[in-house]
């Protein structure tokens, strides 16, 4: 909307601006979460092939943990590698020779290479705007200032 | 001093709100609708690449538990087609509320022009 006292200007109200800034804050608040959640599902994906492959390589002596901290080790002397289970998706699973299990997890890793590209996209572009838009309030609060 | 908005201008204005809140629900819905979508055809594409003879399990707590290939097959297609009749009554009424935003759009512009006309130097809007 035109301002009425000098044409061709476009006014814009603060709070229109500041409603703006919020709403991408949230915006880039939910990307960065989704980023992280993407994120941890590729180092899932990626220490599960090279479980595999590990396994593949050499299965006997091992040590496993029998906890997530490590505090119990186990020493396993040989983990037969003829079959794994992988998860398919939906709570689904499926027993199947470990090189079918490599592919699967291969196609999932590059699925999920892609949404983190796509995530990263978006989210550069919500931080671009929010950038201007933070810029833009800064100069009129410094100009309400000098005006004072 | 803050100028009053004509109370017919405030409330189109406040439908426009409303009709902007009801889309962004609706894309949202539909956005998670899609994703499981997207879910359920990758678990069915899974389910063709793998071995025929390859036993399948769900999980069911913290128990996996042996399915039929078949059955595990039927429940998603299931899954699919309620998911794609979701998707579809989502888009007809995204469309349909995009149209009835376009249009107020357009009213709450003209208001706009009827009581704040541009060029007329120095002219107050009327008060409310």
């Amino acid at each position: 909307m035109s301002d009425s006292t000098s044409p061709g200007r476009v006014v814009v109200s603060l709070e229109d601006l500041l409603a703006q800034a919020d709403a991408l804050r949230k915006s880039i608040d939910a990307l960065q979460k989704l980023r992280d959640e993407v994120y941890e599902s590729l180092n899932s994906v990626k220490s599960s092939k090279d479980a595999i492959n590990l396994l593949k390589t050499q299965g006997k002596d091992l040590m496993l943990s029998a906890d997530r901290r490590g505090y119990v080790l186990l020493k396993v002397n040989e983990i037969p590698i003829s079959k794994v289970l992988v998860n398919l998706g939906l709570g689904y699973y499926a027993e199947i020779e470990p090189d079918q299990a490599s592919k699967i997890l291969d196609e999932k890793e590059d699925e999920l290479n892609k949404s983190l590209q796509d995530i990263t996209q978006r989210l550069n572009k919500a931080l671009e705007e929010y950038t201007q838009i933070a810029e833009f309030l800064n100069r009129a609060q410094q100009s309400q200032r000098s005006g004072e | 001093m803050a100028e009053r908005i004509p109370p017919e201008l405030q409330t189109q204005l406040l439908k426009l709100q409303q009709l902007q809140n009801q889309l962004e629900r609706l894309t949202y819905e539909k956005s998670v609708i899609e994703g499981e979508l997207r879910e359920v055809n990758e678990v069915l594409k899974e389910l063709t690449n793998i071995p025929q003879d390859a036993p399948v399990y769900k999980i069911v707590g913290n128990l996996l538990v042996k399915q039929e290939r078949t059955n595990v097959q039927n429940e998603l297609n299931e899954r699919k087609e309620l998911l794609e009749l979701k998707s579809r009554t989502y888009q007809k009424q995204e469309g349909l509320l995009r149209k009835q935003f376009e249009d107020l759009q357009k009213k709450v512009n003209e208001l706009v022009q009827k009581y704040y006309p541009q060029g007329t130097q120095g002219s107050s809007p009327p008060k409310a």
